[in-house]
């Protein structure tokens, strides 16, 4: 499944970087994220829960974000299972001024298995993008309060 | 076949009272002491080596009696049996060893890796989520061009490509049919991939008596017998320590035609165990691990002469098998190649099939079974042809149909057609349709905007399967016709009926050739222990042969009762009648004996003529001496909605001619319903898989299913052409509502959507489909 779309964040390129990989902000601001701690380098260990229609679980696994270039662009390896499936994923994440105020385009592919991948898969696409819509929405926020 | 007492009755189905009330028993309302619940762990890959399984947190859980992998089994549970390898017929073919557990490697999403006993069907799936499986993914083949593709990953790693087996059948002189023609008419024709679901899901109990050694398998089946046999030889156990009940079971389409894991396994856990198992399986488990039907994609060719008439045929096609075989898989697509010409009299004909190994569940016998690929493939063409060609699909039929006069006629495929009448049923069925006014309310709508459609099917198909020496495992079947001694008549038939009623139809038989009550009359069924051995219920065979059977040892009860009566009433056995249900001297009816009355001197034992052995019961064991062939013509009238691309069916008529009929009501009923499924592939079915191998359609709200809404009053009506390979004259209509409806409407589609240019359009028949082709044009 591909992903891809762009969201303002109301923030300076390198105040969003900066929220965009510190573990403490994208627990409290990821959908249905139960843990997020940077391990090392660019890794960290994540725990969520999620679901689709009849099928919901905890997923564990791993977030490595590499070639990080602060404060334009990173890429992001999602991999993490649970006992309804699994999804992995990878992306690059670009960030670019726009006023006072950051657009962020990101585009990445997901493979989704397992019992989640059978059941409501015309719904993956729309619920994936729900969640990035909740999660730099969140992050908006954090800027905007952190910035007031 | 006349109208007696019951024959040709619209008898209730006796089985539907229990149905109804909620009084049958099926496998999950088996109910044993101690019974543990199994869950399995499926493959959530489509292709992955299993560098390891950890049970230790399952195996510790509280409850959980015992975690089973591939490695604990591998070498106490053979594999699951494929009964059609013959290297003879199909050359070349691989035959892949099919574990119940996974070792080593999984080949498609759904393959059972372990399996959890324990106290209660929840614990057993909480310790699922327990077991930690270290899978290494590999790449994944969702389709046949896939699986051939250069460089393609390697499901069966003891052969170096994905080519499961080939197979060919060809008739005539091909090669001389297409120089002559005046037209070569081309398609490439799909069959998409579809899921049987019957209405209760596969379901295994299973029961070890260790003073007897004996093992009890409640299984959801439709072959009892064929599956303790393949249970005795997979578990290496005796076959008479093995018995088999399928108790009532809630539809089988096919998909219980078959021999899987869960049988074998729980067999084995309730032996080691030493306690009774149950599973049942849930909906999503049986999208993902109960086997498919079709997915098959070829190229047609058609020699054709400029007035329409077929000269031959060309079929190369590519089936998708899945990963493993089950018990018929490499069989079904041979069904396709038998039935090419159809009702046509071409004779030139040819198939070449390739089948490929893929990161899928197996394909196998759903409703028609290779049939509905053939009838949708050539009932589809004459279409293309009549487009092409500027011809009415209409005349083009009646040019190349089968005259009434050539049966029984062998096709080019070398079967032989038992008797038919191809043009009677089509013309009842145009004047149910009242066609002319059709065509014209169509060209009306059409000034309007509105795309009314007319959909022909002309099929027929091949039922009553069939001589043992066309089948993988036989093909007779067998009965036990037993009196008591008060008079009360028990059937032991070897078919394994699961809602095609039976009991009923089998009843009205005995009722009109014994002289007895229907409701002294019992049919069992089902289980091994009770019943002689039989093959089963498929290929709409349960009434032409297991019937016959029937027929056949009431027979021969029925020659010695008559003979005991002729003793009795001291007459001659061919002076003696049946006259409201007593047996009795031609012209005396008032000194005649019922059928209870000379059962209980059988039984007595002491007024019997002289070299009579005492008691009353018979058996037989019917071989047909040919399949049978019923056909029909189903017209489909369909509106698409030019705004949204919503297929109405506003109306269906279906005319079929199953030779004679036993009643009316059960005939009717099982057309309706395949009617429905042959729809459900028409306009809305389609089994997905993705790139990665993930089954993307997996439950109810992926997959749609028709619902009563979508249909019309169906209009229904026969013509009888009796067959002469069974003495009822009967021919079978379990699938011909399938076979014949998903052309019909597919036709009917395409018809409607004829000022667009359309010349065809691949299966289902989605809105979005045909808005998108009604939008760019």
């Amino acid at each position: 499944m591909k992903l891809s779309g762009t969201h303002t964040i109301g923030a300076t390129v390198e105040r969003t970087f900066e929220l965009l990989i510190d573990p403490e902000v994208l627990a409290r601001c990821m959908p249905g994220c139960d843990k997020l701690e940077h391990r090392d380098d660019g890794v960290y260990d994540m725990a969520v829960s999620a679901g689709i229609g009849p099928v919901r679980g905890k997923y564990t696994g791993r977030v490595t974000l590499s070639d990080i270039q602060p404060p334009e662009r990173y890429t992001m390896v999602v991999d993490i299972k649970g006992t309804t499936g699994f999804v992995k994923g990878q992306g690059v994440v670009e960030l670019a001024p726009e006023g006072e105020h950051t657009q962020i385009t990101f585009e990445g592919d997901v493979q989704i298995g397992g019992p989640i991948a059978a059941v409501g898969q015309r719904m993956h696409a729309s619920a994936a993008r729900l969640m990035t819509r909740q999660l730099f929405g969140a992050i908006d926020k954090e800027a905007r309060a952190s910035e007031g | 076949m006349p109208v007696s007492k019951s024959v040709g009755a619209r008898i209730k189905r006796r089985e539907d009272p229990r149905l109804i009330q909620g009084l049958a028993h099926y496998v999950d309302d088996i109910k044993l002491p101690n019974l543990l619940h199994v869950a399995i762990l499926r493959s959530p890959y489509a292709h992955a080596r299993i560098n390891g399984i950890n049970t230790d947190a399952a195996q510790n859980l509280s409850g959980v009696k015992s975690v089973v992998t591939g490695d604990d089994v591998k070498d106490v549970i053979g594999g699951i049996p494929c009964a059609a390898t013959d290297p003879e017929g199909f050359p070349g073919i691989k035959v892949p060893h099919h574990p119940v557990l996974a070792t080593g490697k999984v080949r498609f999403v759904g393959e059972p890796v372990a399996a959890v006993a324990a106290t209660d069907a929840y614990i057993a799936q909480d310790a699922l989520d327990l077991i930690e499986v270290d899978y290494e993914p590999l790449d994944a083949i969702n389709s046949a061009e896939a699986a051939f593709a250069d460089g393609a990953p390697i499901i069966h790693e003891d052969w170096d490509d994905n080519m499961a087996f080939t197979w060919s059948i060809a008739g005539g002189d091909v090669d001389a049919a297409f120089a002559e023609a005046d037209h070569v008419v081309s398609q490439r024709i799909d069959h998409q991939r579809l899921v049987p679901n019957p209405m209760e899901t596969r379901g295994v109990v299973a029961q070890y008596l260790p003073g007897k050694d004996q093992l009890n398998l409640w299984s959801s089946t439709q072959i009892p017998h064929l599956l303790r046999t393949q249970i005795s030889v997979m578990l290496s156990m005796a076959e008479n320590h093995v018995r088999v009940i399928a108790p009532e079971v809630g539809g089988g389409f096919g998909c219980k035609l078959n021999v899987y894991a869960e049988e074998a396994l729980l067999g084995h856990m309730a032996k080691y165990l030493g306690q009774p198992v149950k599973w049942i399986e849930g909906r999503r488990e049986n999208f993902l691990h109960t086997i498919h039907g079709r997915d098959q994609t070829g190229d047609v060719e058609l020699a054709v002469k400029d007035d329409g008439t077929i000269l031959g045929l060309r079929y190369t096609v590519s089936a998708d098998v899945g990963a493993y075989y089950q018990l018929l898989t490499p069989a079904i697509p041979t069904l396709t190649g038998l039935m090419l010409c159809g009702s046509y009299t071409f004779k030139n004909v040819q198939m070449n099939l390739k089948a490929a190994f893929t990161n899928k569940m197996a394909t196998d016998a759903y409703r028609g079974a290779g049939r509905p690929e053939a009838t949708y493939l050539i009932e589809r063409m004459i279409d293309v042809v009549a487009h092409d060609l500027d011809l009415d699909p209409l005349e083009v039929r009646r040019k190349n149909f089968i005259g009434k006069d050539a049966f029984p006629y062998e096709t080019g495929t070398a079967v032989a057609y038992d008797s038919g009448d191809y043009t009677a049923a089509l013309d009842k069925a145009l004047k149910i349709a009242d066609y002319d006014a059709l065509r014209e309310q169509q060209a009306e709508l059409r000034e309007e905007g509105r795309y009314l459609g007319i959909g022909f099917s002309t099929y027929v198909e091949i039922c009553g399967m069939g001589p043992s020496a066309a089948m993988p495992a036989g093909g007779w079947e067998s009965s036990t016709v037993r009196v008591d001694p008060t008079g009360k008549v028990t059937v032991l038939t070897g078919v394994s009926p699961h809602g095609q009623g039976q009991e009923t139809t089998f009843a009205q038989l005995i009722a009109d050739g014994l002289g007895v009550d229907i409701d002294d009359i019992r049919i069992i069924h089902g289980d091994t222990d009770t019943v002689q051995y039989g093959i089963g219920t498929f290929g709409s065979r349960a009434t032409a042969v297991g019937g016959t059977a029937m027929v056949h040892a009431m027979g021969k009860v029925k020659d010695k009762v008559i003979n005991i009566a002729a003793h009795l009433l001291e007459s001659n056995p061919q002076d003696i009648v049946i006259e409201d249900d007593k047996y009795c001297v031609r012209g005396a009816p008032e000194s005649g004996l019922t059928l209870g009355e000379i059962a209980m001197v059988a039984h007595v034992g002491v007024e019997l003529p002289e070299g009579t052995e005492p008691g009353l019961a018979e058996s037989h064991f019917f071989e047909p001496p040919n399949f049978t062939y019923p056909f029909g013509t189903h017209i489909a009238v369909v509106e698409v909605d030019a705004d949204t691309g919503e297929v109405e069916i506003q109306r269906y008529i279906a005319v079929d001619d199953c030779g004679n009929i036993i009643n009316p009501l059960i005939v009717e009923g099982q057309v309706h319903g395949g009617i429905a499924q042959g729809v459900g592939q028409a306009l809305y079915e389609e089994a997905i898989y993705d790139e990665s191998g993930q089954m993307i359609t997996g439950s109810f709200m992926d997959y749609a299913l028709p619902k009563a809404h979508n249909f019309p009053r169906f209009e229904l009506a026969n013509t009888v052409t009796p067959s002469p390979v069974n003495p009822m004259g009967v021919k079978g209509v379990g699938e011909a509502g399938t076979i014949g409806s998903t052309p019909a409407i597919a036709n009917a589609v395409i018809d409607a959507l004829k000022p667009f240019g359309v010349r065809h359009i691949d299966l289902p028949l989605r809105p979005e489909k045909l808005w998108k082709l009604m939008q760019e044009t």
